[in-house]
């Protein structure tokens, strides 16, 4: 049992340790920790523990940890949420659409992709790199496999 | 060995779990979250009978675990493909080569529109009684429950910003 809770504290503290050295800790780099440490500590597993229960109680809590993380920092409903709890009040959805949503999550997004080189910006025009088609294509196919016309 | 019957069993429930999956993509009557509940069982049920058959009985349930984190996994990427913001923004350019930034917000999801996102959380939200909104928008007690726990996970994994 000792395994399991220690397995958990040292994940928290090193993402702690993470989160405060990595300038921009993004989900990237979450996801990239979370493989990182599934690996060492299950390395750490085969040759000292030796427990298979361990195992899956490993896969069990990462998986869930990448799920609430993926959640907590991304999902535009949560946003939404921790905006109205600190406000404490009626918020007009017209006033929050254009001032905290167009701005902090729809223009954020297009500033993402233009950084990460899937859009290219031209004077007051927008459009898809090759990288950018080559993921369009992907998702087209990946999306008409299981019949989804649009997402959002 | 034991580990190789664990993954055994945990391949098996995957392809059953995924072939169900996009075979009852079919029955609209179903809604998502029953198709997933019911396609997780069947992939389970299957799994188990194979467990029995070998006489390994004791290891479906480290199976169980790895067929839950796959289900973690399958779900976040079904939901990513069929409800994902950023993608959407992608897919907006398949019919427009190009398009002004400042129209990319209208364009948005086939032509829906970016506002058409945030009503549609919205609804979500006000569906499972989180939120009330009409043209103002405020959490309800059970929303502010709810959010003070979102609060508080994000301090367990130092979430200082969003994505």
């Amino acid at each position: 049992m000792t395994e399991y809770i220690i397995s958990i504290l040292v994940f928290l503290f090193i993402n702690f340790l993470l989160s405060v050295t990595i300038k921009k800790y993004t989900f990237e780099n979450f996801f990239l920790y979370v493989i990182l440490y599934f690996f060492v500590i299950n390395i750490i597993n085969y040759f000292y523990i030796g427990s298979i229960n361990f195992f899956s109680f490993l896969c069990l809590f990462l998986a869930s940890a990448l799920f609430l993380y993926a959640g907590l920092y991304r999902s535009v409903s949560v946003k939404v949420m921790i905006y109205l709890y600190f406000k404490n009040k009626n918020v007009s959805v017209n006033k929050y659409y254009n001032k905290e949503f167009i701005n902090s999550s729809f223009n954020k997004r297009i500033k993402i992709l233009i950084k990460d080189g899937i859009l290219i910006k031209k004077k007051q025009n927008i459009k898809l790199s090759n990288r950018g088609l080559k993921y369009l294509r992907i998702f087209k196919n990946i999306q008409s496999f299981y019949k989804i016309k649009f997402s959002g | 060995m034991s580990i190789l019957v664990i993954f055994l069993l945990s391949i098996v429930f995957f392809v059953v779990f995924v072939s169900l999956h996009i075979l009852f993509l079919n029955f609209r009557l179903l809604g998502e979250t029953a198709r997933i509940c019911i396609t997780f069982l069947l992939g389970n049920l299957v799994s188990f009978f194979l467990s029995k058959e070998l006489e390994f009985n004791s290891l479906f349930f480290n199976s169980l675990a790895i067929n839950f984190s796959i289900l973690i996994v399958y779900i976040e990427f079904y939901s990513l493909i069929s409800r994902g913001f950023t993608l959407s923004i992608i897919t907006t350019f398949k019919n427009k080569k190009k398009i002004s930034e400042k129209k990319l917000s209208i364009f948005y999801a086939n032509g829906r529109g970016a506002k058409w996102l945030l009503l549609k959380r919205l609804k979500g939200l006000n569906k499972i009684k989180v939120l009330q909104f009409d043209k103002n928008m405020k959490l309800t007690k059970f929303g502010n429950f709810l959010c003070f726990f979102i609060i508080i996970f994000r301090k367990v994994f130092f979430i200082k910003d969003f994505g």
